[in-house]
This record gives C-alpha cells, sequence and structure tokens, in this order.
C-alpha cells in the first residue's frame, strides 16, 4: 500500500481537509515538537510552539515549496524561528541571561520519527558534535538553538567578538570534516525531496 | 559536501569567507549577513561552500533527541483546528524559499499571526460561553416562571377553595343565628308556659288534700320543695324550687322512707332556674312512709342513695 505524499496531504489540507493535516501532524509532529523542546527546555512552550507551527500549515498550506526541498526541513526550519523567537520573548519576561546549552534530559518518551532518513542523518551529526571541543560545541548549540549571533555570544558570554567568530568558524568546519568523513558517499538526505 | 577542498581552507584570509560557515548557522550580525550574501551571489565557490554548510545546518535540524509529543497535544490541535479562521487556498500564494532553511530570520516571525488567531478562538469562546450561559439562564427562567404559575395555579384553588367554606361558614352561621332566634323565641314561649304550667301546678297542689315541705339539708341551701298528695288517686306531685343544677349526667332521685328503708319515688330535673317537677306514684299511700328526701344520682337513678340529700321532710308531725 502506497503512503500518501506530503504534498497530496498538503493539496487536501488546501482544501480545508482537517484529517490531512492531522495526518501531517501524526507523520511529523515529533519531530516539530523534539526540536522546540530541546530549544525551549519547556514542555509546556514546545507544545505551543508545535501547535502553531501547524497552525500556520493549516493556515497557510501553499507557503511550502516541494521543488525547494522537503516538508518536514521546511517545519523544522518554521519550527526552530518560532521557538526561538518565543525564546526572546521569554527571556523578556525572565531577564535570561545568556547560558550554555546542555542538553537537559527531559524524561520524556522517546519518539518514533518520520523521515528516518533525515533524522538518521541528524541524530549522526548529534553524535559528531559530541566530538567537538566543548567551546566550539557549546557556541554552535547557543547559535543554533538561541538564535545568537556574534555579537550578542561575543556580550553575553564576556567573551572577544573575534574569538567567538574564531571558535564558531572552527568548530562548523571541524563538523563538516567529521560529516564527510562519516558519510564519504553519500550525500546528506535532505538533498533528495520525497515529494 | 562533495567538495575536494578542506572546508574553510579557500578562504583564509578573508572575513566575509570566514563567515561563511557561521552565516550558515545564523550567527552573523546584520552587516556580516549582507556581506556573505552578496560574496556567495559574485562568486561560486563561496556559493557551493556556503550551500554546503546550509546542508549541514539543515541536518542538525533533525538533531534534537527524539521526543515524543503529549498525546494531548494531537487532541488540542483539533480543537484549535475547529476554532481557527478559514482561508481559501486559492487566496495563499507559493511562498518563495531558499533551497534550504534560512538562518534565523528574526524580523519574519510567522507569530504575528498568533495573537490573531488566539483572540479570534478567544472571542468565538467567549461568545460561545456567553451563549451558552444565556441559554441555561432562560431555560433556568423558564423553568422557574413554570413553577410560579404551578404555584399561582395552586394558591387560585386554595382561595376559591377558601372562599367556598367561607360562604358555606356564612349560611351555617346564618342558619344558626335563625335557629339561635327561634330557640330564644322558643325559649320565651317555654318561659311563659313553665310559669303557666308552675301556677297551674301551684294551684292544683293547692287542691291537694295533704301538702308536705321539703326543706334544705345543706347549710346555707336555698333548695325547697312541696309534695302535694291526693289520696283519691294515690298521686302525688312535687314541685321542687331553688335546686342546684346537675351535670347532664346527673338526675335528682325521691326517695320515701319507711323503718329506715329508701323506696325509689321517681326521677326529675330541674330547669336553669333550680325548678322540677316529679308526679309519682309509691306502692303505698304516702301516710303509710316516715319522711322524704331528694339526692342527686347518676342519671337513670340508684338503688339506694349515694349523695347527701338536697331537701328532706318528715310525713308525720311531732
Amino acid at each position: 500500500m502506497t503512503e500518501i505524499t506530503d504534498a497530496e496531504l498538503l493539496h487536501q489540507v488546501g482544501q480545508r481537509n482537517q484529517q490531512a493535516l492531522i495526518a501531517l501532524y501524526q507523520r511529523y509532529g515529533n519531530l516539530v515538537y523534539s526540536l522546540a523542546l530541546r530549544t525551549l527546555r519547556q514542555p509546556v512552550l514546545a507544545e505551543e510552539v508545535t501547535q502553531d507551527v501547524f497552525l500556520k500549515l493549516w493556515q497557510q498550506p501553499g507557503r511550502w515549496n516541494p521543488a525547494l526541498g522537503q516538508l518536514s526541513s521546511w517545519l523544522l526550519a518554521i519550527t526552530r524561528n518560532a521557538a526561538i523567537d518565543r525564546l526572546r520573548r521569554e527571556a523578556r519576561h525572565t531577564a535570561t541571561d545568556i547560558d550554555l546549552m546542555t542538553e537537559a534530559e527531559s524524561g520524556a518518551e522517546p519518539a518514533v520519527m518520520s523521515d528516518l532518513g533525515a533524522w538518521a542523518d541528524g541524530q549522526l551529526l548529534r553524535e559528531l558534535m559530541r566530538q567537538l571541543p566543548t567551546e566550539q560545541r557549546e557556541l554552535i548549540e547557543l547559535a543554533f538553538y538561541r538564535g545568537y549571533t556574534h555579537s550578542e555570544l561575543s556580550e553575553g558570554l564576556g567573551v572577544p567578538l573575534g574569538t567567538v567568530k574564531t571558535r564558531l568558524r572552527a568548530g562548523m568546519q571541524k563538523l563538516r570534516v567529521l560529516w564527510e568523513q562519516a558519510n564519504p558517499e553519500s550525500t546528506p538526505s535532505l538533498t533528495h525531496p520525497n515529494a | 559536501m562533495n567538495d575536494a577542498r578542506s572546508p574553510g581552507a579557500q578562504f583564509p584570509d578573508d572575513n566575509q569567507e570566514n563567515d561563511i560557515a557561521t552565516h550558515a548557522l545564523g550567527a552573523t550580525d546584520a552587516g556580516e549577513r549582507s556581506a556573505v550574501e552578496a560574496l556567495a551571489a559574485a562568486d561560486p565557490a563561496a556559493a557551493a561552500e556556503l550551500a554546503a554548510y546550509r546542508r549541514l545546518v539543515e541536518i542538525m535540524h533533525y538533531s534534537a533527541p527524539p521526543v515524543a509529543a503529549p498525546p494531548a497535544l494531537e487532541a488540542t490541535l483539533r480543537a484549535a483546528l475547529e476554532g481557527a479562521p478559514p482561508v481559501a487556498a486559492a487566496v495563499v500564494a507559493p511562498l518563495p524559499r531558499p533551497p534550504a532553511p534560512q538562518p534565523v530570520p528574526r524580523g519574519r516571525s510567522w507569530n504575528w499571526l498568533w495573537p490573531a488567531v488566539a483572540a479570534s478562538a478567544a472571542v468565538i469562546l467567549l461568545l460561545f460561553g456567553l451563549n451558552l450561559w444565556q441559554m441555561g439562564r432562560i431555560a433556568t427562567l423558564s423553568a422557574e416562571n413554570a413553577t410560579l404559575q404551578a404555584q399561582l395555579t395552586d394558591r387560585d384553588a386554595l382561595i376559591a377553595q377558601r372562599s367556598a367554606q367561607l360562604t358555606a361558614l356564612d349560611q351555617q352561621i346564618a342558619a344558626q343565628a335563625e335557629s339561635l332566634d327561634a330557640a330564644q323565641a322558643q325559649a320565651v314561649d317555654l318561659g311563659a308556659l313553665l310559669a303557666e304550667r308552675t301556677q297551674v301546678l301551684a294551684a292544683t297542689i293547692a287542691r291537694a288534700g295533704e301538702t308536705y315541705d321539703m326543706t334544705p339539708a345543706q347549710p346555707e341551701s336555698a333548695a325547697f320543695a312541696t309534695v302535694g298528695w291526693f289520696d283519691a288517686g294515690g298521686v302525688g306531685i312535687l314541685q321542687a324550687s331553688d335546686f342546684p343544677p346537675l351535670a347532664p349526667d346527673m338526675t335528682y332521685q325521691l326517695w320515701l322512707i319507711k323503718d329506715g328503708q329508701r323506696t325509689s319515688g321517681g326521677l326529675f330535673t330541674v330547669s336553669d332556674t333550680g325548678s322540677g317537677t316529679l308526679i309519682f306514684s309509691p306502692p303505698d299511700t304516702l301516710d303509710a312512709f316516715d319522711g322524704m328526701g331528694i339526692t342527686p344520682e347518676p342519671a337513670g337513678g340508684s338503688s339506694a342513695p349515694t349523695a347527701p340529700p338536697v331537701v328532706t321532710g318528715s310525713l308525720h308531725e311531732g
């Protein structure tokens, strides 16, 4: 039995088929929630962002262009942006200073993920990031999950701007090398959208 | 990723080239972003380098530890879909997107829609709740109105019942008043008749062959009785005056005494004024007895006196 594609489900969402959106949520909800939780580190906020992402998909299904990438990749990009925005709004109220990104134990149930190829790539990358020097890995995580720029990292951590840029660049270059060593023949799965 | 050159090694001394990797990560500031984008647009090698790092960052999106979304979240999403404003798919234009996810676009948050959605949902929920409350209130008021109507109906019926009872009572009072008037008239008639009969009785006793008086037997008593004896018929007539009133279950009993033996002479009652009459026929002539006495006895009489006499009298002088 052939599984209905993301593009077909999105088409049905465009025709106001709620069940189609629920099918997409069942397909990618865990991915979205996992990224939101990793970024926000608060389940309640992660749930809100996850719901927000799928409501956006419901309201504007035509904004995803299948020719430009996988739906899951687009959803995760939206999730990251929404989570960072939410994080910045929350930080205004809590006056949270920039802090180091530690991968806290969530205590939640591990999820079965759709889009196994891309997800497996991501989990491999996470393992590779652990091989980076701590000061490089932490800067990469702060930039990726918190959305901090060079200057924000420099100011927040009290580290010279040049040091921040050097460590970030070195970390990304090393991560790329590690990735290519782990996948000498492969191209990242994301370059072959299944839609 | 298939670039044969070492990552970053091809731009060792140039700031724009050095920022390519961190630009893909979204860490460049505004000035750095525009410089890197300009370089990528002008230099295919820089563009390829940027694309490679963007693919790496795109994979990074999948690197979060896998966690299952709470089961209730799907139900929450379904509920939110029910309240979401309709948007025609044809109106939504495709969004021109880059091949890979962009670095964090801080000025392009999607969250601007959420307050409107939340506000709309809140208003809908508020109106829905208000409508439910009003419907519940109307139902409650209807029930209360029905109860009050039923109570008014019951009260009207009770008032009608009470009015009928009052009318019946008025009629009974009027009838009793008429009866009372008639009784009073009858009493007047009876009083006159009694007075007349008393006079007749006194005249009759006066014509008797013998008369005997019976005087009070108790101190400070005004009771008095006179007995007229008609020897020809063997009949005696007793007229009592100023006797104490009796309870309804009591009567006066005349005793004829001979050799200490009491023989009942008969029973009589007295009027409210203490007057009474007894016509009696003893088993022997009256002068065969020694004396007489009258005692109060239970209704129906007694076989022998049970109470002290009211009056007593002797039937033989001396």
